[in-house]
């Protein structure tokens, strides 16, 4: 079981607050959705959740059934797919899904159940630098679900995806709901039904 | 916050559940290594401009000076000016890579950061080995020199090599994001290199010369400093990155 809870949560950039005074929990179970304009600051706030960046006031707690730990801690049982995480051009899918599975010490099977998952099994051996927009975000969101995170970070999963892609991302959206927790930032109001709980980003703080 | 090593979600038979423990900070680095390896191996960007770098200089090294059997003081020196700035071009590109492609958060999410370190140093280490395999001896051949202790002469660019590998990808991670980061990591660099550096060329010239008793003091001393910039390396590492 885990949950997640951010409390008084404020991001600044020099004199100028992102957000600030943000707090919800996300129990177990459920998915939570954040809506805003560019520049509101919803990639940054998936960035502070996973510990890439450090909030300027607050806190955020990932909570397990025995233990509250920080976004550092928690990595281990958090994937994401965010903008500045790319797969490595130079490797192929199967390669860089390798990667994650060594890293993470997942069985080799994983690797090839994952290619299949996100419809890329038969460019398994294709460099990456050769993929599309679409295949380069199948290839992330399999990368972020290697290890069957217990909470999934995804920024905008639908932005470069054609109908069936988008299937594909609410087929696993559910599946992570029912292990978990989901975080999704989107501006697309589309994605908004994928989550039982919202937080609004954008309004003047 | 609560134990971060705490084993609350159990692997159960075949079938893979999260859990707050990752491989071991080895076998990660071994894989990061890896990834090093194969990326490299398709691009050859590190390798090329390196070995471009070190085999441009002793060219214009050995046709300006020719032969230097009897000055020992002057071809270690030569050699270490080469092997210097051939580290340079090539621990360079260890993390600004991974920044231009954005790839560096993949590492951060994914990978403990000891893990980051001791994987990226494997694989400058072996870069830089590679690079001393082709370079030294041609060194030694076009110079005319005659090396008397082959086996300390291996031991001493070892762990010189080593030292300068592990400075290096500490150094290559804190200035990735920094603009104008070669020539900076050159600057920033030789003070840290220098005591291995000087260790590396006392007893360079030893083995070059006609004297071939070499004292074991600067050899400890490498030992030492190569000892304490990994260990540095895997404590800080965490810091920088």
């Amino acid at each position: 079981m885990l949950t997640l809870q951010c409390i008084n949560l404020g991001k600044a950039f020099g004199r100028r607050w992102l957000f600030r005074r943000l707090s919800f929990n996300v129990p177990q179970g459920t998915g939570l959705v954040i809506l805003g304009p560019n520049g509101s600051g919803k990639t940054t706030l998936l960035r502070l959740l996973c510990g890439l960046m450090l909030p300027t006031e607050g806190q955020v707690v990932w909570s397990t059934k025995d233990a509250q730990l920080s976004p550092k801690q928690a990595l281990p049982l958090l994937g994401a797919v965010l903008p500045d995480c790319e797969p490595y051009e130079e490797l192929t899918a199967a390669e860089n899904l390798q990667l994650l599975a060594n890293l993470h010490g997942v069985q080799r099977q994983a690797v090839e159940k994952w290619l299949e998952r996100v419809g890329l099994e038969s460019a398994k051996e294709q460099l990456v630098r050769e993929f599309s927009s679409g295949m380069k975000l199948r290839l992330k969101l399999a990368m972020a679900l290697i290890h069957e995170p217990l909470a999934l970070l995804l920024d905008e999963p639908t932005a470069m995806l054609d109908e069936q892609g988008r299937q594909l991302v609410a087929n696993l959206i559910e599946e992570q709901k029912r292990r978990g927790i989901v975080i999704i930032a989107t501006n697309d109001e589309r994605d908004a039904s994928y989550g039982e709980q919202q937080v609004v980003l954008g309004k003047n703080h | 916050m609560g134990n971060s090593k705490l084993s609350w979600a159990k692997t159960t038979d075949g079938e893979v559940k999260p859990t707050l423990r990752r491989p071991s900070v080895l076998r990660q680095a071994l894989a990061i290594a890896k990834k090093d390896f194969q990326s490299e191996w398709r691009t050859r960007h590190a390798i090329v401009t390196t070995l471009a770098f070190a085999l441009i200089a002793l060219t214009v090294v050995s046709l300006g000076v020719g032969s230097l059997r009897d000055e020992p003081n002057l071809a270690a020196g030569l050699l270490w000016v080469i092997m210097f700035f051939a580290t340079i071009v090539a621990l360079g590109r260890t993390f600004t890579k991974e920044v231009d492609a954005h790839t560096d958060n993949l590492l951060r999410l994914n990978a403990e950061p000891a893990a980051v370190f001791m994987g990226k140093m494997l694989f400058n280490f072996a870069l830089l080995g590679l690079l001393a395999a082709l370079t030294v001896p041609l060194f030694v051949t076009l110079m005319g020199i005659f090396v008397r202790q082959l086996g300390l002469f291996a031991v001493a660019i070892t762990v010189t090599l080593l030292t300068m590998a592990s400075l290096g990808t500490i150094l290559g991670a804190m200035l990735a994001k920094v603009q104008s980061r070669v020539a900076l990591l050159a600057v920033a660099a030789f003070p840290l290199f220098f005591p291995a550096l000087a260790a590396a060329l006392q007893i360079t010239s030893a083995i070059f010369g006609a004297n071939s008793d070499v004292s074991s003091a600067p050899l400890k001393a490498l030992l030492a400093y190569a000892a304490a910039s990994i260990l540095g390396g895997l404590l800080l590492f965490e810091e920088v990155w």
